[in-house]
């Protein structure tokens, strides 16, 4: 049995590096994705996260092999709790992910999974999103 | 001037002098939770003085509303919620109506926004149920709890931490270390260490203690079965990217096999705490 979670840094910084560049596809990096790659990176170091760097998927996808099934499940989730965290999933973000979903060599149905999981986890941000302001109005 | 910080042996102290002034837990609690636990008490005894605290028992109705518990009517008083939920739930829905309010603040240090910490405890406390439920019955009374509390020192060490940001940042960056190993190799403990001392001054048994105390480093204590559940939920919670709260990432197989778990269940888990976090977050609206 192999449960291994981005047990290199390399891994991770992968891991990274997508965030990067699904937080891009859609040509606006809003606050709640940067804070949330930000946030990411603190596993490794606090690693600096550059926006401007310019590589393509291709340029990263080479670690891909290296994955095991776990740690792919645990990137496609993370890349759509990154597209997620405004709200709403972009076709552009949407088809992204697919592209990894299948240089990964995971079926459909393990990507439905995940999406079904995102949706689940929209809602719940909302209304979380709802409390806090509900709190603050509260505290005023 | 530069304001000098306290390291070592001195930090330390100082640091458990802050546990001794963190918030009682309200006499209320700690006396049902013991009641709870003790099968000769009558029902109407302990729901008698939970209703003697208005604001534990407004919080304890809104919880056991919540659709998790899988209610057709809603419950109107704490009598009724003991007898449709039954004394464990209810014993957890009391130390969640506690320990929301602590939990849910705002952690600068950590870098948390409000509620970040309260969204993981709850994720964990409810990963950590269903694994004891399926694998371990005997810590069902314990599971919720420790997973509840289990990231209760962030709590006290956040001013610490924040005291000793850049420092930890620039450690993290020199030596690549996660957030959580530079903020041990500064202050020399985990939060964990710290939140095994407030499960103490709150008059936890010895388990949960431990089970906390070991919760990132389980193999210390072979035979802490505990310690290992938390630290599986606590992944788990992670690897569900329900929060964001910047802990290390594990390799599993040695807790995956101590504890009989496979992917399949993990992502089961990650289903269930993802529904019931939700759940619990509609019912305190």
């Amino acid at each position: 049995m192999k449960i291994l979670a981005l047990d290199s840094v390399r891994k991770k910084v992968f891991l990274l590096d997508m965030l990067v560049l699904l937080a891009k596809v859609d040509g606006k990096i809003h606050d709640r994705e940067k804070e949330l790659i930000s946030s990411f990176s603190y596993s490794i170091g606090g690693k600096e996260v550059s926006f401007s760097e310019n590589y393509s998927l291709k340029d990263v996808l080479n670690m891909a092999p290296l994955l095991e099934k776990s740690e792919k499940f645990i990137i496609i989730k993370k890349l759509y709790e990154l597209a997620a965290s405004d709200f709403d999933i972009s076709k552009e973000e949407e088809d992204f992910i697919s592209e990894i979903c299948y240089e990964f060599g995971l079926s459909h149905e393990d990507q439905k999974i995940v999406s079904k999981w995102a949706e689940g986890k929209m809602i719940l941000d909302k209304e979380l999103d709802d409390y806090i302001s509900m709190q603050l109005v509260e505290d005023l | 001037m530069v304001k000098k910080l306290l390291s070592g042996n001195k930090l330390k102290k100082d640091i458990l002098v802050s546990v001794n002034n963190i918030n009682p837990m309200p006499e209320v609690l700690i006396k049902a939770r013991q009641m709870i636990f003790n099968p000769s008490t009558p029902l109407k005894d302990i729901t008698d003085l939970i209703e003697k605290d208005p604001s534990i028992t407004m919080k304890t109705l809104r919880l056991a509303n919540a659709a998790y518990f899988r209610r057709r009517e809603p419950v109107t008083s704490v009598h009724e919620a003991a007898l449709v939920l039954g004394t464990g739930n209810l014993s957890e829905v009391l130390l969640m109506a506690f320990a929301m309010k602590p939990l849910g603040e705002k952690l600068k240090g950590y870098e948390f926004k409000t509620m970040t910490l309260w969204q993981h405890s709850l994720a964990v406390a409810f990963a950590s149920k269903y694994i004891v439920e399926r694998k371990f019955p005997q810590y069902k009374d314990v599971a919720f709890t420790a997973g509840l509390i289990h990231d209760i020192g962030k709590i006290i060490l956040d001013k610490y931490v924040y005291e000793r940001l850049d420092h930890i940042k620039s450690l993290m960056k020199k030596d690549l270390l996660s957030f959580y190993d530079a903020i041990k190799e500064i202050l020399g403990f985990d939060h964990a260490e710290i939140a095994a001392e407030i499960c103490m001054r709150w008059n936890f048994p010895d388990i949960i203690v431990d089970g906390v105390r070991n919760h990132h480093n389980p193999s210390v204590s072979k035979k802490d079965t505990l310690a290992f559940v938390i630290h599986a939920a606590d992944q788990i919670a992670i690897w569900s990217c329900i929060d964001s709260n910047k802990e290390p990432l594990y390799v599993m197989d040695e807790t995956f096999k101590m504890l009989g778990l496979n992917m399949d269940e993990s992502q089961e888990i990650m289903d269930h705490i993802l529904e019931s976090v939700t759940q619990v977050t509609k019912s305190i609206k």
